[in-house]
């Protein structure tokens, strides 16, 4: 098929960006949208013009790496996939496919398509993890019995891939998705427990240091997460900093 | 103090501040139906709300209090919100993952406050003036009137209706959605927010019929 691409393209932080026309033929249904991405950058190369940056590492829907923001949406159209598992077979020959980098003010742009999302390792080094004593002594997990439905709940939450697509969807860039899901893949078990009021309250004030936007309930991170990460974990961190505050 | 400075906290207001004027609200509108079914128990009512103690001085001013922390912390959270994002997309698709009521309150909020503003001034400028400023004596049978008069020209009756249409959208997203925000999400929630949208439907229909009712059967002196 042949598609009609408008690429943000940017030289590095402090230039200013615009979007630039391309035109590819030959894209397969089969292609992952990467891919197709991966053969624009090698006609650029071989026209000697410079490649689009773009972030991407294990192309399994695992590692969180690839973003994109494909015409309006984070990660493209199709529902619980990452970019590198987009296929073309979603879009048709002929179609306009608008490529822009996640935009908050907490993810500037570093070149092109890649933006910098090491706010999301600062929230997570604020609170998300537990201080386990690994000097000899070291208790084996499975020993805590743990009821099956919080063991799930929080298996589920564990699965974010810390993407970054929540903020990206969000119309105020909010990171309450990403937060809440990490401070939930503790608070539900018992080795969470000990530091989870510290936790929560580290974590959200680190979200907030970070400059992402306030949720509004819109919902739009749940509907555009990979990974299916539910809104029930904004209200498990909301229950969670509310009884943190009140222990003072 | 901290609290106030953290999203979080702000939340917090936003949503208690909103369902307390959702309880305003289904007493407002359950006084407001007696002008249509029972001018009497609507003019003994409105004396009781406009001369009891506990009610000009204490809920008064709550209920005012309430109203400018909703405002006032939405107009923060908004510009927060616009300050999180500072280069816009050049396509943003927000209808494909969340709906217009949710992405809009800021404009049903806005159009809300401008209501407000001329609903204080129908009435509640009014009452002050006639009990505080002209001193005139208790007349415990002049509400019922008093409303109905107000609602004789054609202009008034059509932008109240529509203030309650945007009326309901906000509260079609925010009733449900203060509960998310207080951390309350469960195996209820779900029919809960069914009654939310019901409510959000009922309430404003009900004002709309009061103003309509009251335009199409005018007092005739």
């Amino acid at each position: 098929m042949k598609l009609y691409l408008k690429i943000w393209r940017q030289k590095d932080a402090s230039s200013p960006g615009k979007i630039v026309d391309y035109t590819l033929d030959g894209v397969e249904g089969d292609m992952s949208f990467l891919e197709m991405l991966d053969i624009l950058n090698e006609d650029l190369i071989s026209k000697g013009e410079e490649p689009v940056e773009f972030d991407h590492d294990c192309r399994e829907g695992i590692c969180g790496t690839c973003s994109l923001q494909i015409n309006g949406e984070p990660h493209g159209p199709d529902r619980l996939v990452t970019t590198c598992q987009l296929h073309m077979r979603k879009f048709n020959d002929g179609d306009t496919i608008v490529i822009e980098p996640f935009r908050a003010k907490a993810f500037p742009v570093i070149k092109d398509l890649i933006v910098d999302r090491s706010a999301f390792d600062r929230i997570q080094q604020a609170g998300g993890y537990i201080s386990v004593n690994t000097s000899g002594n070291t208790v084996d997990a499975n020993t805590i019995p743990i009821n099956k439905y919080a063991a799930d709940e929080a298996m589920d939450a564990a699965t974010c891939i810390g993407c970054g697509a929540c903020v990206a969807a969000c119309k105020n860039a909010s990171a309450m998705l990403f937060t809440s899901a990490k401070v939930s893949q503790f608070a539900l078990l018992p080795q969470g427990r000990v530091e989870a009021t510290e936790r929560v309250q580290n974590m959200v004030r680190q979200m907030d240091l970070e400059g992402f936007g306030n949720c509004t309930n819109t919902g739009a991170c749940e509907v555009e997460c990979p990974k299916g990460i539910s809104l029930t974990n904004i209200a498990r961190m909301n229950r969670e900093y509310l009884a943190a505050t009140c222990k003072g | 103090m901290s609290l106030i400075k953290s999203s979080l906290a702000r939340k917090y207001l936003m949503a208690l501040s909103g369902l307390f004027l959702v309880i305003f609200l289904i007493l407002h509108v359950t006084i407001n139906l007696a002008s249509v079914f029972s001018p009497e128990f609507f003019n003994e009512a409105s004396h009781f709300m406009g001369y009891n103690p506990i009610v000009q001085f204490l809920m008064q001013p709550i209920l005012i209090i309430g109203v400018i922390v909703h405002f006032v912390m939405g107009f923060v959270l908004e510009i927060q919100n616009k300050k999180a994002r500072d280069v816009n997309y050049v396509k943003y698709k927000g209808s494909a993952n969340a709906p217009w009521v949710s992405r809009n309150m800021i404009y049903s909020g806005l159009v809300i406050l401008a209501f407000l503003a001329l609903h204080f001034y129908d009435f509640w400028v009014h009452e002050m003036a006639y009990k505080y400023v002209e001193a005139n004596p208790e007349d415990p049978t002049r509400y019922y009137h008093e409303t109905v008069e107000k609602f004789e020209p054609f202009w008034r009756t059509i932008l109240y209706v529509v203030s309650f249409v945007l009326l309901s959208l906000h509260l079609w997203h925010g009733f449900a959605s203060s509960f998310q925000s207080m951390g309350v999400n469960n195996k209820y929630t779900a029919g809960f927010k069914k009654f939310a949208k019901i409510f959000a439907v009922v309430v404003p229909l009900a004002f709309a019929f009061i103003a309509i009712y009251h335009h199409l059967n005018p007092i005739t002196h």
